[in-house]
């Protein structure tokens, strides 16, 4: 008895959890360099604790040059089991590309993160905020070097 | 040891093999650029994108040692490790010594094949890889190249150095023991001997790996092969410059030749 009610007073503070389409656009820009190798992208979600909660999409090739992608190396992408079905995939040529995916999302605070580094290029990352209520949220930002425009939408399956 | 020994071996064949060899970034790094004293002085080759981290191990065996006078000296002490030729040497005449790899002729094969998405590339004697193109080969570049890897160590006062006359090389204006960040540096690119107009010199400094950007410095020689460098900071620097052509008339209808230089710029 104790224990059932222990678990009902634990769902009543628990977070609601939302199925979530959640559509990330990506722009890699053209660039005008001598030696060009495109570049490995990672996007994901994070919590306010840092930590990944979601991978969005992941374009590598050699697993030498994984941790390249810095930030998304040290917060998780060391430690993740890889290929991740329906998100990791070959990188891409220049140009605007949209991916999305299906998440259970809890309510809640988090950051949607870009980056993208180039071999012999350069490095680029990008990260929003944004809140999660079940409400659809949009959120976009202009890169500097290795990134053009990024833009997140997240909305209730 | 033995499954170690072969895999280093396969990984220098390979890099050996690999047109993309020539767009890796290859260096001689020797433990110091000017001294007050006579030293033994270690230098690592390697080639690598990342400055100045070992990746792949570069032959030593046509390495020299230069000395002041114009003399070969004996390296003392050579090893190949696996991502990096080792040597030891000791700088003990007053003045300027070059340390370079100078490569001869050689000849690079790449071409595509339709519905094949990867390039092939072979290296070897210019008649063999001729007969070794495909009739359905596309953007074939059958490549003539010649290469020169350098650094320079000064005990004492810097001594001059002279051109050779061959290949594409650096005629130093300010002797690259004396580059500083608080003045500008000078030097004139030569192709056998004569000016090399109209060409880009690119120069990254050491560190790439904990910054977000290469941070190039990129010069393009005048009509005199001039090129004048301001340093953004004291540090050890690459520098290359290629010439890379399409030509026509004979067995090769691409000319690649590579210049690469390892110096360090002095703090004020």
């Amino acid at each position: 008895m104790k224990n059932i009610l222990l678990g009902l007073a634990l769902l009543l503070f628990l977070p609601v959890s939302y199925a979530a389409k959640v559509t990330a656009q990506i722009t890699i820009p053209k660039l005008n360099v001598a030696e060009y190798h495109r570049p490995y992208v990672a996007i994901w979600i994070e919590n306010k604790k840092r930590k990944q909660v979601a991978q969005i999409t992941l374009w590598l090739e050699q697993e030498k040059w994984h941790r390249d992608l810095r930030s998304w190396w040290r917060r998780g992408g060391k430690s993740l089991k890889l290929p991740v079905d329906g998100v990791s995939g070959a990188t891409r040529k220049p140009g605007q590309h949209t991916v999305s995916q299906s998440i259970d999302l809890p309510a809640g605070d988090y950051t949607i993160n870009f980056e993208s580094v180039r071999e012999v290029g350069g490095r680029e990352y990008i990260k929003i905020p944004f809140s999660w209520n079940g409400e659809t949220v949009s959120v976009e930002k202009q890169g500097k070097t290795e990134l053009g425009q990024v833009r997140f939408t997240i909305a209730q399956n | 040891m033995k499954p170690l020994l072969t895999k280093s071996l396969l990984v220098i064949t390979s890099l050996l093999l690999s047109s993309a060899a020539l767009a890796h970034k290859r260096w001689i790094l020797p433990n110091d650029f000017t001294l007050s004293d006579a030293e033994t002085v270690v230098a690592d080759y390697s080639a690598s994108n990342n400055i100045f981290y070992f990746d792949k191990a570069m032959p030593l065996d046509e390495v020299k040692l230069i000395a002041p006078s114009g003399e070969v000296k004996r390296m003392d002490y050579r090893f190949m490790s696996y991502r990096r030729g080792m040597m030891a040497f000791d700088i003990d005449e007053q003045g300027t010594y070059r340390i370079a790899d100078v490569g001869g002729v050689s000849y690079f094969l790449w071409y595509k094949l339709p519905g094949q998405e990867a390039p092939i590339k072979d290296r070897g004697e210019l008649q063999r890889l001729k007969a070794a193109i495909p009739a359905n080969a596309t953007d074939v570049y059958l490549t003539k190249g010649t290469s020169r890897v350098e650094t320079f160590i000064t005990l004492g006062a810097p001594s001059e150095l002279k051109p050779s006359g061959v290949g594409l090389e650096v005629d130093f204006i300010t002797h690259p023991n004396e580059f500083y960040s608080d003045e500008p540096s000078e030097l004139k690119l030569l192709m056998d001997g004569k000016p090399a107009k109209g060409i880009k010199i690119v120069a990254v400094g050491e560190g790439t790996r904990y910054r977000d950007s290469q941070a190039e410095v990129i010069v393009t020689t005048d009509e005199q092969g001039m090129a004048t460098f301001n340093w953004p900071m004291a540090g050890r620097y690459h520098l290359e410059a290629k010439i890379d052509e399409m030509v026509e008339g004979f067995d090769y209808n691409n000319l690649y030749h590579g210049y690469s230089l390892t110096f360090e710029v002095q703090a004020p």
